[in-house]
Order: C-alpha cells, then sequence, then structure tokens
C-alpha cells in the first residue's frame, strides 16, 4: 500500500456506475518524511473511511483489492482506493529508511 | 486513476476485433493545476468524452473493465469527466 496525502477533491457528475456513491479524492504519494514522493493520482475513497483533504491514508493500489476495497463486487474501473486513515506512523530507527 | 485532458482521437481500421466500437481517444496526463505528467497515451472512452475535456482515466485492466467490452485489449480508459477540482 502507498502512503499518501489527500490534497483536494473531485466533482464529476457524468462519470461511471461504480464511482456513484464515492468520493473522488486527489491524493499524493508521501514518504516518512512526510515530503511528497509521486505524482498526483486520484482514488476512490473505501466504505469504512472518511478521509477528507490533508488527511495521511493508506491506499491500495492493486486492481483486484481496490476493487474489493470499495465493494465493487464485479469488475470495475477502479484501480486504486483509500482503505485507511493513518493517525501515526511509528519508525523507531530512523537509519533504516534509504 | 488519474487526471487527463483529451486532445486527439485515433482511428484505426485494422485493429484487434474487440476494439470495435471503442472509441479512442488521446489524452495528456495532467496534475489539477493542469501541468503535464508523462507523455500523451490512447484510452479507450466509456463515458462519451469531448475534445478538450478534464477526464478522469483508469489504468491497466481495470482501464477496460469500464469500457462495453471489458474484455477488450486496453489498458487505459476514460471512466468520468470532471467537473471541477479542489486542491490545498
Amino acid at each position: 500500500m502507498l502512503i499518501a496525502k489527500v490534497v483536494g477533491n473531485v466533482v464529476s457528475t457524468q462519470k461511471h456506475e461504480d464511482y456513484r456513491g464515492h468520493k473522488l479524492l486527489i491524493i499524493r504519494q508521501v514518504g516518512t518524511d512526510g515530503e511528497f514522493c509521486g505524482p498526483e493520482m486520484i482514488t476512490v475513497d473505501g466504505a469504512d473511511s472518511d478521509a477528507g483533504v490533508g488527511d495521511i491514508v493508506l491506499v491500495i493500489q492493486e486492481g483486484g483489492g481496490a476493487r474489493h476495497a470499495a465493494r465493487c463486487d464485479h469488475p470495475g474501473p477502479i484501480d486504486l482506493c483509500v482503505i485507511a486513515v493513518v493517525d501515526m506512523i511509528n519508525i523507531p530507527h530512523q537509519e533504516f529508511i534509504q | 486513476m488519474n487526471s487527463a485532458k483529451v486532445i486527439g482521437t485515433v482511428v484505426a481500421t485494422r485493429k484487434d476485433e474487440r476494439l470495435n466500437g471503442v472509441r479512442l481517444m488521446v489524452i495528456q496526463p495532467i496534475d489539477s493545476k493542469g501541468n503535464a505528467q508523462g507523455p500523451p497515451v490512447v484510452a479507450g472512452d466509456a463515458v462519451g468524452s469531448g475534445i478538450g475535456e478534464t477526464v478522469i482515466y483508469a489504468k491497466s485492466k481495470e482501464g477496460a473493465f469500464g469500457l462495453p467490452n471489458p474484455e477488450a485489449c486496453c489498458d487505459a480508459g476514460i471512466t468520468a469527466i470532471i467537473d471541477s477540482m479542489y486542491t490545498i
């Protein structure tokens, strides 16, 4: 999974029906130091996590898992999904980070 | 998924038969500010987007799942037309 920050959201009325009922969030991957280290991507929010702009989240980026997390029980166009809102990341030995 | 701007269309008569009936659009991946994020790619269209519109596209096999024929050999599919984007 990716550690990412929610940096915005998307409003779309004309969209695939699998996106209905989900928030479309703009995220960017962050490193363990909190710095951005990836391009902007768009994800749906998971059924259980209520992520908002500014939250640090865990994002699953494999299609099958993303559809499962988004409670999409048939093949649908979802390849990213938020599965958790991070409260804290604890890495006691900073030297392990390359 | 990613956001992109539709910049053109592709016409191909000799192609995989499962691509019949799929509108092929040339899209330029962009971020929420409109800056390009990588080279243009071609994506199948599932929501009737037009040139100049900002869209969302799904990558890999999920891109094909949005198309009328989910078995189409397509690794990018336009799945939504963006009305507005807000970022902090």
